[in-house]
């Protein structure tokens, strides 16, 4: 996240990014006067992006400490409120204060209670887990950045209205701009009434309790579900108006507008969710490194480095936080549920549907491979997430895993399908050590920061990229491939059986079940949730082997962020212990992309939000719904 | 008497396992009333399911009906309210196992559980449902007033302390005196002497039974048949999801 006039020099940043985080123009020229006239003068700069990352992560942390919910979805609904703004004063023609008023105060109040009442409030009453959470999260990402695109068109927008005034004062030798003061004292007046709720004698007692034990909260009376509302509604408009800030100074279009705001997690993070202080203090800080960084000039690869270092650097405080931040106290006691089982006739019914697709496949027009040929290392990524929840865990990040294997495979040729898993676990053993004792949702986020480390870092930087990856010879037929392909997901398919089965089954299942009660039976719960991490980045990567393989070249955009919480919003829809569902989803996945460019992601958006209520899930007592 | 809770034809499924069976009881006002069975019986599972607590169950049925005041025979149907509505009304549950705020300390946990509708203000619409009578109000902050540190001066040290680094016999005393201490009107505690020495346990029946005295109706729920059978005045005996005994303590006892 950049303003503009900070000259964004990222030029291993994909053309998406370079074309969003742009200078607009009108709106940069008092802001490149600014960052001209020394550090202070850059660090004042920095002030005020910091303050609306500071901002949006305060909506973050209003939500997840009534809630215990972690809003993944803040940056898609602080692009929407930038864009409902937008399109309220340059389309419809309505003032910019009416406008702002509207937004902050009705629609994004509005949109929080919505999706507490449909979405987070059923999942916590069917005592869901935080993957499930996180997954209708995603669902709500996917669907509104699908709707903006929809109405508003995926192009970006440069006409954001500001909201800030313009113009400056003299503060002791520095020009500081009116909008940085105003940005400050924004976030300024939402901390201090934050901090005044919480600690209140009665109120802030009520915020604990209902944070501490949700289900007990309301057993005891305590208005849980009113905070819970009252959580929803402000970390929305909070979102908004991070929005609404920030669209002025960068250009406007759903996916990384999204995106840039999704970035600044990081501050949320480092505050371990909770701790508004630490999220202004990191966020500031941030803003300021990122805007000192510019006056720092090198050349040669220094240079490329210190150019993403400085276009991502909330990226990097994320990764960072993410180790450094002891582990989070998660918010409410989450009530074990094992994956779902399907029936014998389930079971078999899901491998004939699979089976008559392989059978199929020999019938594939010749155009139609290339397509068919995304099948098979889509469902491996997918098998991946089962190899995560068979004890518990959840990724957010199997992108990483995923590119990684497909750059090894693209540098390997010859052994790229041993070197890329091998390649996988050794990252995943390397990244998951450093928290393993942490908490799920800790390891989750931890993937995340990873995943878009790697993005930014090495997939978009061309040092590491390679324009065309070569098969291995014996694969070089189409259709030899494809039976290549099926081959290597059976074996994946095969390898994972055992999670489930036998002796191995029954320790994972304990684990995954109750920790503690697995400690009491001599498990090294932390050293087999390490192993079976590294076992399910080994996997990921060798489908990212065979995704290069199939496609012929290393294409950054393929293992973005987005795309691995797509990923994970599809298994968890279809339901991540079933092999033959996950198969089949990525047959479905690939399909749908085939027709509509794009469409899948709206699929699984909607799917994630409606598939559990259609499984056999978990839920509540019919007379407590 | 007046019924104070009634449920009827309560059935609970988790997964292809159906714990209860088309279960019903009554709990009548100004009596304990005692819930026995082996492990396993359902016991539990039917306080939660009355509570609404939230709950990993793949199917539930059934009908609840609260009494919105003592002197009122009419029930209200509260099949359909919410956990927190059930509260409201005045419902108590004390879970087995965690059933205190953890992170909060002794002091904090009696503070949330004593007046939970001052955090929302006096006119809150859904604490007004604790009904219309001034006396029922009265006795509330009666026993409010007694308070938990009277009924349990073992907890006087501990205020400062959080609530997780208790023993387990503490928490259990923080959580019966957390429920006592608060606005209640049907009390359904499960396994109440759960971690406690006799001495205190015969103290926490005795503290049980003099809150029922009052308007109030108390549901305990025992797997020791003779200890809930000398503190209840009614017993509901439960066997694998059916009730097999219903009727009074004394009929038990002899």
């Amino acid at each position: 996240m950049a303003r503009n006039g900070e000259h964004r020099e990222r030029r291993g940043g994909t053309a998406r990014d370079r074309r969003a985080k742009e200078p607009t123009g009108k709106a940069a020229v008092p802001r490149a006067n600014a960052v001209s006239a020394g550090a202070g003068q850059l660090g004042i700069a920095g002030l005020g992006i910091g303050a609306v990352a500071g901002l949006s992560g305060l909506g973050v942390i209003a939500t997840y400490r009534v809630t215990g919910v972690l809003n993944v979805a803040f940056g898609a609904i602080g692009m929407t409120g930038a864009f409902l703004l937008r399109a309220a004063v340059r389309e419809w023609g309505m003032p910019t204060a009416l406008a702002v008023a509207l937004i902050l105060l009705v629609c994004a109040p509005l949109f929080g209670l919505l999706i507490d009442a449909a979405v987070f409030r059923p999942l916590q009453q069917r005592a869901a887990g935080v993957a499930a959470e996180l997954t209708a999260g995603f669902g709500i990402t996917v669907l509104l950045v699908g709707i903006a695109t929809a109405v508003w068109g995926s192009g970006a927008r440069t006409d954001a209205p500001s909201l800030l005034p313009a113009g400056s004062v003299q503060l002791g030798g520095l020009t500081v701009p009116l909008g940085v003061l105003v940005e400050l004292g924004l976030l300024t007046a939402v901390a201090a009434a934050l901090v005044l709720l919480a600690r209140g004698r009665t109120f802030g007692v009520a915020i604990r309790a209902v944070v501490d034990d949700r289900g007990l909260a309301e057993l005891s009376g305590l208005p849980a579900r009113r905070l819970g509302r009252l959580g929803w509604a402000v970390g929305c408009a909070l979102a908004a108006a991070a929005g609404m800030l920030l669209a002025p100074q960068l250009r406007l279009d759903p996916v990384t507008f999204t995106l840039v705001l999704f970035e600044t997690l990081g501050v949320v993070v480092a505050a371990r969710l909770v701790n508004p202080a630490v999220a202004i203090g990191v966020a500031l800080a941030t803003g300021i490194g990122q805007a000192e960084l510019i006056g720092v000039q090198l050349g040669g690869r220094p240079g490329e480095v210190l150019a993403a270092v400085r276009s991502n650097l909330f990226v990097a405080v994320l990764l960072v936080a993410v180790w450094v931040a002891p582990a989070f106290q998660e918010a409410r006691e989450r009530v074990s549920i094992l994956p779902r089982k399907g029936t014998l006739a389930e079971h078999i019914g899901g491998w004939w549907q699979v089976v008559a697709l392989g059978v199929a496949a020999a019938w594939l027009r010749p155009q139609d491979i290339g397509t068919a040929q995304l099948i098979p290392p889509l469902a491996v990524v997918l098998l991946s997430f089962r190899a995560l929840s068979a004890v518990g865990l959840i990724s957010l990040g199997q992108t990483a895993f995923v590119g990684a294997g497909a750059l090894v495979a693209a540098w390997t040729p010859r052994f790229g399908l041993i070197a890329a898993p091998a390649a996988g676990a050794v990252l995943g053993l390397l990244f998951a050590l450093p928290v393993a004792r942490k908490r799920p949702l800790h390891l989750a986020l931890t993937t995340l920061a990873l995943a878009t480390a790697a993005s930014r870092f090495m997939f978009e930087q061309p040092l590491f990229t390679l324009p065309l990856a070569r098969r291995p010879g014996f694969l070089a037929g189409d259709r030899g491939f494809l039976l290549a392909e099926a081959v290597g997901l059976g074996v994946v398919v095969l390898a994972l059986l055992p999670l489930d089965r036998g002796w191995v089954g029954r320790r994972l299942a304990a684990i995954r079940d109750s920790e503690p009660a697995a400690r009491m039976l001599g498990g090294d719960v932390e050293r087999v949730r390490v192993l079976v991490f590294a076992g399910g980045a080994a996997v990921a990567a060798f489908g990212g082997a065979w995704w290069v393989y199939a496609t012929g070249a290393f294409d950054a955009s393929a293992f973005d962020p987005l795309r691995g919480l797509i990923w994970l919003a599809a298994a968890t829809a279809v339901g991540i212990s079933s092999a033959p569902s996950l198969i089949l989803a990525a047959a479905g996945m690939v399909a749908a992309d085939a027709a509509i460019p794009g469409a899948s992601a709206i699929i699984v958006g909607i799917a994630a939000l409606t598939v559990p209520w259609l499984r056999g899930e978990p839920v509540l007592p019919r007379a407590a719904r | 008497m007046t019924v104070a809770l009634r449920c009827s034809d309560v059935f609970v499924r988790y997964g292809g396992i159906e714990v209860l069976h088309g279960v019903g009881l009554a709990v009548p006002f100004g009596a304990v009333t005692a819930l026995v069975g082996p492990n396993g019986a359902g016991k539990s599972t039917l306080l939660s399911w009355c509570a609404g607590a939230p709950s990993t169950a793949t199917g539930a049925g059934g009908r609840l009906e609260l009494a919105r005041d003592a002197g009122r025979e009419r029930l209200a149907d509260a099949t359909s309210w919410s956990a927190s509505r059930r509260a409201a009304l005045g419902l108590r549950l004390v879970r087995s196992g965690v059933n205190v705020f953890q992170s909060l300390t002794v002091k904090e946990n009696l503070l949330a559980a004593g007046d939970p509708g001052a955090v929302i203000g006096a006119s809150d619409s859904r604490h007004s449902e604790l009904g219309p009578g001034a006396s029922e109000r009265a006795s509330g902050r009666s026993v409010f007033e007694r308070g938990a540190l009277e009924l349990f001066p073992e907890l006087e040290p501990l205020l400062s302390q959080r609530a997780a680094t208790l023993s387990g016999g503490q928490r259990q005393l923080l959580a019966i005196g957390c429920a006592l201490g608060s606005r209640w009107r049907v009390l359904l505690v499960d396994e109440p002497v759960q971690g406690l020495a006799p001495a205190l346990a015969d103290r926490v029946y005795a503290a049980l039974a003099a809150a029922a005295a009052r308007d109030r109706a108390v549901l305990i729920a025992d797997p020791v048949t003779h200890r809930a059978a000398e503190a209840a005045d009614f017993v509901w005996r439960l066997e694998r999801g059916r009730v097999v005994f219903a009727g009074e303590a004394a009929e038990l006892r002899s």
